[in-house]
């Protein structure tokens, strides 16, 4: 069963100009987001390293700075931690 | 000496806080949903809810779209509420978490952002929980300021919502003094679960909850980011559904 995420804020979200943008060219990002995604979404607005087992990824819509690289940086940061889990998850389960 | 090191730049901007509302069984229909936002439950189908929807999200996003988000939220299998709770806080999938009893350190395999909050700022007033009683087994030790109800008369949909409510109220009215709130309500879920999906008593908390989630909009600061999502939808009997 489907279901919807909202998110408000009183001042706008950091991204909002550069996500305007990227609307266009990644509409299948904006499908949906996935329940599981929504740790890694709380990690970054919080600043907080992903948690050791997550499988989400968050959405740059949520990111709270405007600065692209940081974006890039912390996409990077999630893709390396799926890979700590992934081996050690490999190593634990041999 | 001018020093003409450029300034570093400000990571984010400044500290935000996060309110992570769970509202039971938000079901995509139950909301009316702007054009732009993609739609997975075709509106015409059998048993698709008739009643007032919620209509906020679709105004904020309409009004203020520079403030607001919404996107259409995908759960995985199983639909059971305290999977999903811990699927949404670990970020980690069912099937892997359970084989990840693996690991040799509890630490690990508990891991999650309440965890992750704790450990960066130590104990103090800082993650705080009001809702569901379900929650505490699970996550109580990281809660700093907590309130758990128990919905002990299924009739009674009203109790479990309105105290989590003021809960929220207080906190919000007392300076917003935490950086993460999970909160969680249940009355939709109730209604469906003591009624059906097209009953009047769904539509009738729907509206309620609504208000509160217009009540947080109100009190909320200019720190705070609010998300709220449903943990599964409801079948036209009132169950949870698959996925």
């Amino acid at each position: 069963m489907r279901s919807v995420v909202f998110a408000y804020q009183k001042t706008p979200f950091a991204q909002h100009e550069n996500f305007k943008d990227l609307m266009s060219d990644f509409k299948d990002m904006n499908k949906s987001i996935k329940q599981v995604d929504l740790a890694a979404i709380v990690s970054v607005l919080l600043d907080l390293s992903f948690p050791f087992s997550n499988l989400g990824v968050f959405h740059p819509a949520f990111y709270p700075s405007e600065n692209l690289t940081e974006v890039h940086a912390a996409f990077m940061t999630n893709l390396n931690q799926f890979e700590t889990y992934l081996k050690a998850y490999c190593d634990a389960t041999k | 000496m001018l020093d003409f090191t450029p300034p570093k730049p400000e990571k984010s901007e400044g500290k935000r806080k996060v309110i992570l509302l769970l509202f039971d069984a938000l079901r995509e229909d139950f909301v009316e949903l702007p054009n732009d936002t993609h739609r997975f439950l075709a509106l015409d189908r059998p048993g698709a809810y008739k009643g007032r929807k919620i209509q906020m999200f679709k105004e904020a996003r309409e009004t203020h779209p520079e403030q607001a988000l919404l996107f259409p939220l995908t759960s995985e299998m199983p639909t059971v509420t305290t999977v999903r709770i811990k699927g949404m806080l670990s970020g980690g999938i069912t099937n892997f978490f359970e084989t990840s009893e693996e690991f040799g350190s509890s630490e690990v395999k508990e891991d999650n952002v309440l965890a992750q909050l704790r450990k960066r700022n130590g104990k103090r007033d800082d993650i705080v929980f009001y809702g569901d009683y379900i929650w505490s087994p699970m996550f109580g030790k990281y809660f700093d300021r907590h309130q758990e109800y128990e919905s002990l008369n299924v009739r009674d949909l009203d109790s479990l919502d309105k105290n989590v409510a003021n809960d929220i109220y207080k906190e919000l009215d007392g300076g917003s003094k935490f950086s993460l709130m999970l909160a969680h309500i249940i009355g939709v879920d109730s209604a469906g679960h003591t009624y059906n999906a097209q009953h009047p008593e769904v539509e009738r908390k729907i509206i309620d909850s609504e208000d509160i989630l217009h009540n947080i909009v109100d009190k909320m600061d200019d720190q705070t980011t609010l998300i709220v999502f449903g943990d599964h939808g409801m079948t036209t009997d009132g169950n949870h559904g698959g996925s």
